[in-house]
């Protein structure tokens, strides 16, 4: 009998990973074989002892290579979506104010100018909404004629450059009043 | 009185317990939540093979500690270059014998207590005998286990690196093939290598006895 050959099948059997007829060849020699048998059975508690695990892992050391672990550190996260809806908000109140409030924008041409200034009135904020369906034209007489004879009491003169910024701006509170009386005496 | 709106059925978890988790598992929930407690499953599952392993290996249970904890420190630091479809016992066991491979070698380099047999005489201390687990078994079997495997460590201590390494591979658990993958050569050399080894093995022990 050819033992050695099936002495060297005993690491890949006992592995399981022999084919599977050489697995049947094999198990049908040992079975006739003692010398194979008995290298079989010393083998697989060679196998068994050096497998065996015999040694505790030292107390504590479990812990403290735990604790010497990489913390994942925390991480600083923008929530875009958050951010982004919070900026879009921002945004739409800030130009709502601008595009409601004429006052502040002036929308000349196709260029805007801010007067800051109307914000610090606000006596003129009453002005638009009022003279909106009036006669502008009389309006702009009006207030033509109060500039030509130096009646205009606001210090700003200077925005009065084109109708578009007579009609869009505002007047004060006074000069509204001015501007009534003056209809009721036309 | 309370009413269960449940009809007393408990609802069957979708989430795994962690003890239910595979090593697969563990490693993706670890990399994503950087959560110990994943880590510390894993360590539970290995760490006596591991530290087992690492003794025969270097054949020094006090030096055992400080490779050990080597293994583990690079495993968590590299489980992100863990590739999915190796088993994760496999990975450990490569990152291991590196690691007793660079022990060695410093111990060489330094020309200092290159090998130290694992089993020490009664002169020299008494550390080995604490670390041994403490078996059920009476002291007269016991004893005898100790015996046994005092010679078994001696004859895998005299070993080539090459034949330590299969057989030692092999005892915890891998395959010829997944060590000849390990070790990229053939899956003969591999072959080769352990019958040599397990042969020098039997030959020490019945000297011995």
């Amino acid at each position: 009998m050819n033992c050695e050959k099936y002495n060297n099948m005993i690491p890949e059997y006992i592995s399981g990973e022999l084919e599977e007829h050489a697995t049947t060849e094999f198990e049908a020699h040992i079975k006739e074989c003692t010398d194979c048998r008995v290298n079989l059975e010393t083998e697989k508690a060679v196998l068994a002892m050096t497998a065996e695990d015999g040694y505790d892992v030292p107390e504590g050391l479990n812990s403290i290579i735990l604790s010497k672990l990489p913390v994942k550190k925390p991480a600083f996260r923008i929530n875009f979506m958050r951010y982004a809806v919070a900026a879009s908000f921002f945004f739409l109140v800030i130009m709502s104010y601008f595009m409601f409030n004429p006052s502040v924008m002036n929308n000349s041409g196709s260029e805007f100018t801010f007067k800051t200034y109307s914000v610090l009135r606000p006596a003129a904020l009453y002005t638009n909404d009022y003279l909106i369906g009036s006669d502008y034209d009389e309006l702009i007489t009006y207030k033509t004629e109060l500039y030509d004879e130096n009646k205009w009491t606001s210090d700003d003169t200077d925005i009065f450059q084109s109708e578009d910024d007579l009609i869009n701006d505002l007047l004060t509170l006074e000069e509204l009043e001015s501007y009534d009386s003056y209809l009721s005496s036309l | 009185m309370f009413v269960n709106i449940n009809g007393g059925k408990k609802k069957v978890g979708a989430v795994k317990i962690i003890a239910e988790l595979t090593d697969r598992e563990l490693v993706k929930k670890y990399v994503e939540t950087k959560d110990q407690k994943y880590f510390a499953r894993l360590m539970a599952l290995y760490d006596r093979k591991l530290f087992n392993y690492i003794v025969r290996r270097i054949g020094s249970p006090e030096n055992a500690a400080d490779v050990y904890q080597t293994v583990w420190l690079k495993i968590a630091s590299n489980l992100n270059g863990y590739r999915d479809e190796n088993k994760f016992s496999n990975y450990l066991f490569f990152i291991a014998t590196n690691a007793c491979f660079d022990h060695l070698r410093g111990l060489k380099k330094d020309n200092d207590n290159f090998y130290r047999p694992v089993v020490r005489n009664e002169e020299d201390g008494s550390d080995y005998i604490e670390n041994i687990s403490s078996g059920t078994d009476d002291p007269e079997t016991e004893n005898e286990k100790r015996e046994d495997r005092e010679i078994l460590d001696r004859a895998i201590g005299i070993l080539p690196d090459e034949q330590k390494d299969v057989i030692l591979l092999r005892a915890k658990g891998l395959s010829f093939r997944e060590i000849a993958e390990m070790k990229r050569v053939s899956i003969n050399s591999i072959l080769s290598r352990y019958r040599y080894g397990v042969d020098k093995i039997k030959n020490s022990i019945s000297k011995r006895r």
